[in-house]
């Protein structure tokens, strides 16, 4: 049997893309092409559109300008970076992660996804009392129910301590070696970029970057990015 | 008490069951609402229904409507309750999403209704009287129509709430992870709008402000406090309703007390102990 082209695994498809708000452009000429054995991370400085970014890759927000194309084998698995609704509303770890179970899909897969993010135990605990890194694995798991080809995570790593992150980032780098799951995440933490990413999306405005990581991580473009020194340097 | 209360099944039975019928829908609605932090846009759509009610009235009451054998006025209200309710939802759900911020937007059409609803009807007394029963709510002249009317909407909701329980939460727990998982949120969003719109306005006609918008919210903040999931939310906010909304109408009858503010009082009393409940849990 032979392999799939390089264009069948590809996933999703950004050309050209600008984001933005109504007349407001935060980034433009963005291109992108992502596979399941892309690990992609989206650095930027405030305000360059990462979390537009994401949103329009999950189809909930147009970009100004260009298309973003998912193919018929991308199944999108989200991770937002918090739920935007009150803790006051009950719910079990099961049932918040059961929401997302396709229809049809065997109730099965919700203790599977929450095995895989090692919250297996925890089934029927209260969603509002796990910690922060517990209820950033929930969300995770409940990403995974829908076995998805690509995982898009929103600062995953957000609000958590040194030990969280690491955390955070081992347990998408196993499931990106391990389940072969592509990855797009947004990221401030430049370290994290270096580690884990096979590519990068460098968001500045129109001198915006994506590509291989070496590629794309120059010391001059992200001094350029961020506003950094002139002696800066990612080795530093 | 009991005896007096099935005695009183002849005169008063189709008032009851359209009371119980509505706390049972209006518990099973009640719960997105709440879910989704809508409280005061439940209070401002009852009031752009009643101002419906307000502009109802002046019509079937005009000159060219009254006269008509064809025009009834109880139908009449019915749909400018159901048009201002449904159009309040509408209009809200469609503005929610750009700059507008909800409490912005409710605070305004609440307040704007309640202020036409007295203007629109100042020069006509039997207007403003009958504004004022639907504010304190009288479900006395319920019809046997209304009755099996609001029994099979009661039992038409519980239904699609079972059936669409995951998207509906989804939705409620989070829009874009909804979307990536390819539902159409704004499809759904807009059923729902148009679904309390609908139940809000016939609700208002028939029960008045206060037992529409207290039957809305109590149930589910009752169950809110003593639930561990939202499936047994939806279980038990329309059973509590349903059990309150009888023990008060056996209640009223025997000690000759307004049923609906009663049922209304009761359900919020209860929302104490099981606060304290959700305290000790």
């Amino acid at each position: 049997m032979s392999s799939p082209s390089p264009d069948e695994n590809v996933l999703i498809t950004a050309s050209d893309v600008t984001l933005g708000y109504g007349s407001q452009y935060l980034t433009t000429g963005l291109n992108l092409e992502a596979q399941r054995d892309h690990f992609w991370i989206v650095i930027g400085a405030n305000g360059t559109g990462k979390s537009t970014l994401i949103k329009c890759l999950i189809g909930a927000q147009q970009p100004l300008a260009g298309s973003i194309r998912r193919s018929a084998a991308c199944t999108i698995g989200y991770v937002p970076q918090r739920l935007d609704c009150h803790a006051t509303l009950p719910t079990t770890l099961r049932e918040m992660v059961a929401l997302a179970l396709p229809r049809g899909a065997s109730s099965k897969r919700v203790a599977e996804s929450l095995a895989a993010v090692g919250l297996a135990n925890r089934e029927g605990y209260s969603f509002w009392r796990l910690s922060g890194g517990e209820m950033r694995r929930a969300l995770v798991a409940r990403a995974l129910v829908r076995q998805p080809s690509i995982l898009v995570l929103d600062e995953p790593a957000a609000g958590l301590d040194a030990h969280g992150e690491l955390q955070a980032f081992e347990l998408i780098a196993d499931l990106h070696a391990n389940h072969g799951i592509g990855i797009i995440l947004v990221t401030h933490d430049l370290r994290l970029v270096h580690r884990y990413a096979t590519h990068t999306a460098l968001l500045d405005g129109d001198a915006t970057a994506a590509g291989g990581k070496e590629e794309v991580l120059t010391d001059r473009a992200l001094r350029a990015a961020f506003d950094l020194p002139d002696t800066w340097s990612l080795q530093s | 008490m009991i005896h007096s209360f099935i005695e009183s099944w002849s005169l008063f039975g189709d008032t009851y069951l359209t009371a119980w019928a509505l706390a049972v829908m209006l518990a099973v609605v009640g719960i997105p609402v709440v879910a989704r932090d809508q409280i005061f846009l439940g209070a401002a759509v009852t009031q752009t229904a009643l101002l419906g009610v307000a502009v109802g009235y002046l019509v079937a009451n005009s000159e060219v409507v009254f006269h008509s054998s064809w025009a009834n006025k109880t139908v009449i209200i019915s749909l400018f309750s159901v048009g201002f309710a449904v159009a309040t939802t509408v209009f809200t759900m469609c503005l929610c999403q750009d700059r507008h911020t909800p409490e912005s937007l409710t605070g305004w059409l609440f307040l704007a209704a309640t202020g036409l609803t007295y203007v629109v009807l100042a020069k006509s007394p039997f207007g403003l009287k009958e504004v004022s029963e639907r504010v304190s709510s009288s479900l006395i002249g319920a019809s046997r129509a209304d009755s099996i009317m609001f029994s099979i909407l009661a039992v038409a909701v519980c239904i699609a709430a079972r059936q669409f329980f995951r998207p509906l939460m989804l939705v409620t727990f989070d829009r874009h992870m909804a979307i990536a998982c390819g539902l159409t949120v704004r499809r759904i969003e807009l059923i729902m709008a148009l679904a309390i719109g609908l139940i809000l306005g016939l609700a208002l006609r028939a029960s008045g402000m206060l037992y529409a918008f207290g039957y809305l919210v109590l149930p589910a903040l009752f169950a809110r406090q003593l639930c561990r999931n939202m499936r047994t939310v939806f279980i038990v906010a329309p059973i509590a309703a349903l059990l309150i909304a009888v023990a008060a109408f056996a209640i009223g009858n025997h000690w000759d007390l307004p049923q609906a503010p009663l049922a209304v009082s009761l359900m919020a009393v209860a929302l104490l102990p099981a606060a304290v409940v959700k305290r000790q849990s």
